[in-house]
Formats: C-alpha cells, structure tokens, sequence
C-alpha cells in the first residue's frame, strides 16, 4: 500500500501529475521557435505551426483519453476547482505579458523564462501546501526543471557568437526553445512519479 | 480518563482498518473518484477494493453509483459528509494517541 502522504499528495494534485500533458504544449514552444529560427524575413505560410497545433491538440485530447481510461477520474471539490482556474488564468495573462516585454524590451534576460519558473515554483509549493506536507522533497525532479527553466533565462548571456555556433539567430528563440524540452521533460518527470506511485493494482490482506 | 490502549481499543473500527482509512482518507480530499483510480492508487485487487467499498457503504461512509461513461461501466464512490467529519476525527485522535505515546517513559 502506498504511503498516506503520497496519497494524499496525489489525491489533491491528480491533474497536475498527468505529466504527458505536458508533452504536447512543450513540444509545440520547440517546433513552433525552431521554425520561427529558420524563417528569413517576415513569414508568410504558416501552415506548418497550424499543422503543429492541430497535432498537438489530437495528442493532447489522446493523453486525456489514457489517463481517463488507464487511471481513473478524479473530481475536484468546487473550491479548488474554482482557485485553479482563476489561477491558470492569472498566470497565463501574466505569461503573455512578459512574453510581450521579452519581444519588445530585448535585455539580455528572458523575463518570460523566470516569471514561467516562478510560476512553477508557486505551483508546486501550492501543490505541497494542499497535501498537507511539511516536506519539499515529494516530488523533487519538479524543482530541478524548475531550476533548469529559470537558469534557462540567462542563455543569451552567452553572446551572439555562441548562439550563432548551435545554429540560433536570436537568444529568444534559443530560450524558448529549450525552455519547451524542458517542459517536456517536466511532463515527463510527472508522469513517471505517476507511474510509480500507481501501480498495476496489486493484493493486500483484507481487513 | 482512558488509558491511550483502551482510546486505541475504543476507535471505530470500520474506518481504522489501514486500507479502509486510506481509502476514506483519499476520498476525504476530493468530490469523489472512480473505482479505476482507487485501485491503482491504493494498489488493490478488483476484488478486494470492492470488498472494502461495500463494508463503507454499508456503514454508509461512502455512496457508490455505477453508471456508463463513454460506453463503459464506471463506478463512481463519494465520501459522504459524516464520513468526511468522522475521518478528520479519526486522524485527530490517532495525531493526540502519537503525541501521548511520545511521552511514555521506559520502565
């Protein structure tokens, strides 16, 4: 049987560890800076981002599909429900607006990157907060890519030579690009503690 | 006043059991989840969760509705809110047992 304070943390936090949800989101901020890398000029067929989304909304809609049938349903009480999505929502607004100073202010620093691991830092403190857990180290390699998101932000301080040796021609791009990996390696992350912590259902005494 | 082994002797039974307290304890946090997930994540057989869920439902912790989601049966178990009170007792009781217990002294 597993332990009270992992189920508990994966009761209050079941959304949140359906990591492969993550994969197609992290997936499209590659492909879609990537090729945004390879244009010259200003692009004008952009069917391939739209065949991008479209794929990646497929696969979304299929992960959901797994994790429904493979482990199960979970419904949250009203109130949380409510504070994610004023959360996400806070957030995602909060994203696009440094994603704008990014494009618009061009320091040497992706404020983007370091707002989106603040964001996942809170996330994950929050997700602790709820399972009631005194402990940070639940699910560790959250923080690590985490860390690895907000160290991202600071890529375009290797200068232009360097950038331009892997094949990027603006360290935004270059930011985004790996700030999408790691998204997927977060998902990725979230999944396998998933994994472990629910196993093909095994036998305990009866009591 | 009781001694910390009759308080132990004297806490309800049905929701003492440990795969029975990990069930309510799970359920206690949410709205309600199905029995899929319940079993993977207390790591049940199909058998044995249903067991439990049944001696809950009898005793009327937890409500159970079996209903077709997307063509296959599903179902689905929520806490009821007297088991939802009597749970966060339960563990209250079992938290001030454990700090007595830290108090005992060898003989």
């Amino acid at each position: 049987m597993a332990d009270l304070r992992k189920i508990r943390f994966i009761m209050v936090n079941y959304s949140r560890m359906q990591g492969l949800k993550a994969v197609p989101p992290g997936l499209l901020l590659f492909l879609v800076y990537v090729w945004a890398n390879a244009q010259t000029g200003r692009a004008r067929d952009l069917s391939l981002p739209i065949v991008y989304l479209f794929a990646g909304t497929i696969l979304y809609v299929l992960i959901d599909w797994y994790y429904r049938t493979t482990y199960g349903r979970v419904e949250q009480t009203a109130r949380s429900l409510w504070t994610d999505v004023i959360l996400s929502t806070v957030f995602s607004v909060l994203v696009l607006g440094v994603f704008w100073l990014d494009v618009s202010l061009k320091i040497p620093v992706s404020i983007f990157a370091l707002v989106f691991a603040l964001g996942l830092l809170l996330d994950y403190l929050r997700m602790v907060h709820l399972a009631g857990g005194q402990s940070l180290s639940v699910f560790p390699a959250a923080l690590f890519c985490t860390g690895l998101i907000a160290l991202s932000a600071f890529l375009p301080l290797a200068g232009k030579p360097a950038l331009e040796f892997i094949g990027f021609r603006s360290p935004i791009f270059l930011v985004y690009a790996v700030d999408g990996i790691l998204v997927v390696l977060f998902g990725l992350a979230g999944h396998l503690f998933l994994v472990r912590s629910m196993p093909p259902a095994g036998e305990v005494a009866h009591g | 006043m009781d001694s910390p082994f009759e308080e132990l002797a004297g806490l309800d039974r049905i929701i003492h059991e440990p795969t029975r307290l990990s069930i309510l304890t799970a359920l206690a946090s949410c709205k309600a989840a199905d029995f899929i997930f319940l079993q993977r994540l207390i790591g049940l057989s199909g058998g044995n969760l249903s067991s439990h869920i049944a001696k809950l439902e009898e005793a009327e912790l937890v409500r159970v509705e079996k209903h077709f989601v997307e063509k296959r049966p599903n179902t689905r178990i929520e806490i009821t809110d007297q088991s939802r009170k009597a749970v966060r007792e339960h563990w209250k009781k079992l938290d001030q047992l454990g700090e007595k217990a830290r108090g005992w002294k060898k003989e």
